[in-house]
């Protein structure tokens, strides 16, 4: 397939401009290129270079449609099925005028062009009625009675082909009588000739011969040597019966002018005369020249047929491809964009989890956080509580002994020995109370020494099985935890129970601590078991995602059952 | 007596009160160090010049201070001294009176000594020198002397809260003694059940073996 690099490079510049969004200077250029190749067409043509003229307006009209220009499409397109005609392909033409029929929105210039071209191909295919059809649709179109003229011509000679000479003769007569006509000599000669010839065939032999030659004379004066082929053909055909030697004349003359202006058809019809005619030698060899122009007219108008054919199918494949690359690069572009959302939207997503486990994170910890900060608080006011109940008041009782007593004697330095020994002892306790918790191997041991000291002369505290759970497995701070909680309980039961028996019993299974605590003291009211400063324990045994209840009725002793995973 | 000793304490109060000591009782030849690191190398170098230490009187607890130190309480220092002059003798001198903690001291330091700090501390101080002095006895002080005796606490296990529930489902001695010897739990003997019945009793303050049985559903055990 022939393809210009000019072509090749709008093609590049089409997938080169898709990647743009201004579609408007794409499209500048697209028509730009539209004008250019309708000017190449034209020089073309002028040049009778038919092939590229063909090609070029082909090219022309495809630019055209991508920027939607009709008036463009269509004048390109009735150049196009001129140069089908031209070349004798009739049938082509009608498909690329009936491609026009689309584009045309009023009657115009356009419109009547078209009718009278599709009445040409329909004549030249001896489709009469449809010709006049088409013809009377162009006379429609036309607005002034110039040009009026081209298509009432054109009807005349389809009723002179179709041996109605009245109606031809009708239609021709007024015409040469108006004034505008003097003006156009040529077109003044072929009425004129084509009027003479209808007359002829119409038997009014003398009437016709005279307007026949006027138009042959009228030809000679301007030069219209290509107009004067049909008036030399006329008037053979006039002489043909009955005066073969004038008729012989006539057609050499118009095969001689047919053939400088490579005229086929003509040449063909001058040809047939001079066959008829002519009864000698030379019978043989126009016969001859007519077979073999005939021959290779027949193939050169097949070859044009199947050349055009050949253009269109082509560029619409070229156009096809164009469009399916457009499309898929329009279908990628969409894909991308797509994905492109898909992404963002998926960053979005993962953004906001992001931020949504930062605020979670954010906020459990401040919440652990402030759990720390508030069971640390409640120890310090526990100690500071420790501290003013136990201390102070020893501490006040014990400077009062020494301003109001004489220390000189032994027996009064000796109870103030006996207070601050008993002072000292209670701060040894809070601390011993606070300090830190061993957590290694020793932890049971340390727990049995913890709750052992709260024996004493009227309490005995039994323990059962501490050493029955795997300590190893239990976590550091749940053990300071357990230390904790089971010394504040022994501490609450030797200030306020009086009780004089206390069970400490551990259990434990693969998963779970289970801790009993009982006491036979004299317990407390059920409603009253929370305020009594026991919420610390419970928060101390919450933080670590234990359960913690208590259990007391006065006089019934005092329970406590903690539950917690190890 | 002793000839030459060694005082680890870091509070100049009490370091004052254990020199006043060691005066009375007619020991002068003696230094003291406010850092374990320092009693260690002392009593290394007294080695090696041979004129060892023959006591050393250790505090347990060190506060903490600007110093970077390697030894960092007393327990520490008394075991690395053991392992360096076996035939040294060791007095602890401390508030701690957790049993536990003292019951490792005697256990894995070998010292001869534990005096607590206290209203009697003199007193038992120099009690302590005598005794370590003049035999290889030990001393402890009488507050913390529980730590050294066992069964100091009230512990049940299994088998006795086993003994309480045939008890209280109406099972006559015998035949507890006769079941346990069916299952082959051991100890069953007449006189090792009627020991622990008693210690049972102790333990609950129960007057008698229905006492016992009705306390020990009222604590939770059965």
């Amino acid at each position: 397939m022939l393809r210009s690099p000019f072509l090749c490079f709008i093609i590049f510049l089409l997938v080169l401009s898709c990647k743009e969004t201004t579609s408007p200077i794409h499209k500048k250029n697209v028509s730009e290129e539209g004008y250019n190749l309708r000017e190449k067409g034209l020089s073309d043509l002028e040049n009778k270079n038919f092939n590229s003229a063909f090609y070029n307006f082909n090219k022309s009209k495809i630019a055209f449609e991508t920027t939607k220009d009709s008036a463009n499409i269509v004048y390109n397109l009735i150049q196009m099925a001129t140069i089908q005609q031209i070349n004798g392909d009739y049938y082509g033409s009608k498909e690329t005028l009936t491609e026009s029929l689309p584009y045309i929105k009023k009657k115009d210039v356009y419109s009547a062009a078209i009718n009278n071209l599709f009445g040409i191909a329909d004549k030249e295919l001896s489709l009469y009625y449809d010709a006049i059809f088409y013809y009377k649709e162009a006379l429609n179109d036309c607005t002034d009675e110039v040009s009026k003229q081209y298509p009432l011509n054109n009807i005349a000679v389809v009723y002179i082909q179709q041996k109605k000479y009245d109606k031809a003769i009708q239609i021709l007569n007024p015409i040469i009588t108006k004034k505008y006509i003097d003006k156009d000599s040529i077109r003044k000669a072929i009425f004129l000739d084509n009027l003479g010839y209808a007359y002829f065939k119409n038997d009014l032999h003398e009437k016709g011969l005279s307007l026949m030659q006027e138009g042959y004379q009228l030809r000679k004066q301007i030069d219209d040597f290509y107009g004067s082929i049909e008036s030399n053909l006329h008037l053979a055909e006039y002489f043909l019966k009955t005066d073969s030697n004038k008729s012989n004349q006539y057609a050499q003359a118009a095969y001689e002018i047919a053939t400088r202006f490579n005229s086929v058809d003509e040449r063909l019809k001058a040809l047939s005369f001079l066959i008829s005619n002519d009864s000698g030698n030379k019978n043989v060899q126009y016969a001859q020249k007519y077979v073999t122009i005939n021959d290779s007219i027949i193939k050169v108008r097949n070859n044009f047929k199947n050349k055009f054919a050949k253009i269109k199918y082509d560029s619409k494949k070229e156009k096809d491809e164009n469009q399916k690359l457009r499309l898929e690069k329009a279908e990628n572009l969409l894909s991308i964009q797509e994905q492109k959302y898909q992404k963002i939207v998926a960053g979005i997503g993962v953004i906001f989890l992001i931020i949504v486990i930062f605020i979670l994170i954010r906020y459990y910890k401040n919440r652990g956080r402030i759990e720390k900060i508030k069971t640390a608080y409640d120890t310090e006011t526990r100690i500071a509580k420790d501290i003013h109940d136990e201390l102070a008041n020893d501490v006040f009782h014990a400077m009062t002994f020494t301003q109001t007593q004489p220390l000189t004697s032994e027996n009064t330095k000796e109870t103030l020995v006996q207070k601050l020994d008993n002072i000292y002892s209670r701060v040894r306790r809070i601390s011993q109370e606070n300090s830190t918790i061993d957590v290694t191997s020793n932890y049971a041991a340390n727990l049995k020494e913890m709750l052992s000291t709260y024996n004493s002369e009227t309490t005995n505290v039994i323990i059962n099985n501490i050493e029955k759970v795997n300590w190893e497995l239990v976590d550091n701070i749940k053990k300071v935890t357990i230390h904790r909680i089971l010394q504040e309980l022994m501490v609450n039961m030797k200030k306020h129970s009086q009780a004089s028996l206390v069970v400490v019993k551990f259990e434990s299974n693969g998963k779970m601590l289970f801790i009993d605590y009982t006491d036979n003291g004299k317990g407390c009211e059920k409603d009253k078991i929370i305020k009594n400063g026991l919420q610390n324990m419970e928060n101390r045994i919450l933080a670590i995602k234990g359960t913690i209840t208590f259990d007391s009725e006065p006089n019934k002793g005092f329970k406590v059952k903690i539950t917690l995973p190890k | 007596m002793f000839k030459k000793v060694i005082i680890a304490e870091d509070l100049d109060g009490i370091n004052l009160a254990i020199e006043q000591t060691l005066k009375d009782l007619e020991i002068v030849n003696f230094q003291n160090s406010k850092y374990c690191d320092d009693a260690f190398l002392k009593i290394r170098k007294a080695i090696l010049d041979n004129e060892p230490y023959d006591l050393l009187i250790s505090d347990l607890s060190f506060k903490k201070d600007h110093r970077d130190v390697q030894i960092t309480c007393g327990d520490e220092l008394v075991e690395k001294v053991r392992e360096l002059q076996p035939n040294i003798k060791i007095i602890a001198y401390s508030v701690e009176d957790k049993s536990h903690r003292i019951k490792s001291l005697f256990d894995n330091a070998d010292i001869d000594g534990f005096v607590l700090k206290g209203r009697n501390s003199i007193e038992d101080l120099k009690k302590a020198i005598h005794i370590t002095s003049t035999s290889d006895q030990k001393f402890i002080s009488y507050e913390v002397a529980s730590a050294l005796q066992e069964k100091s606490n009230f512990e049940i296990d299994d088998l006795d809260i086993q003994i309480l529930k045939h008890l209280s489902s109406g099972t006559a001695q015998d035949e507890i003694i006769q079941i346990f010897k069916d299952l082959g739990i051991k100890p069953n003997s007449k006189s090792a059940m009627e020991k622990r019945l008693s210690k049972l009793k102790d333990f609950f303050k129960a007057n008698n073996t229905v006492h016992l049985v009705s306390i020990a559903k009222d604590m939770g055990i059965i």
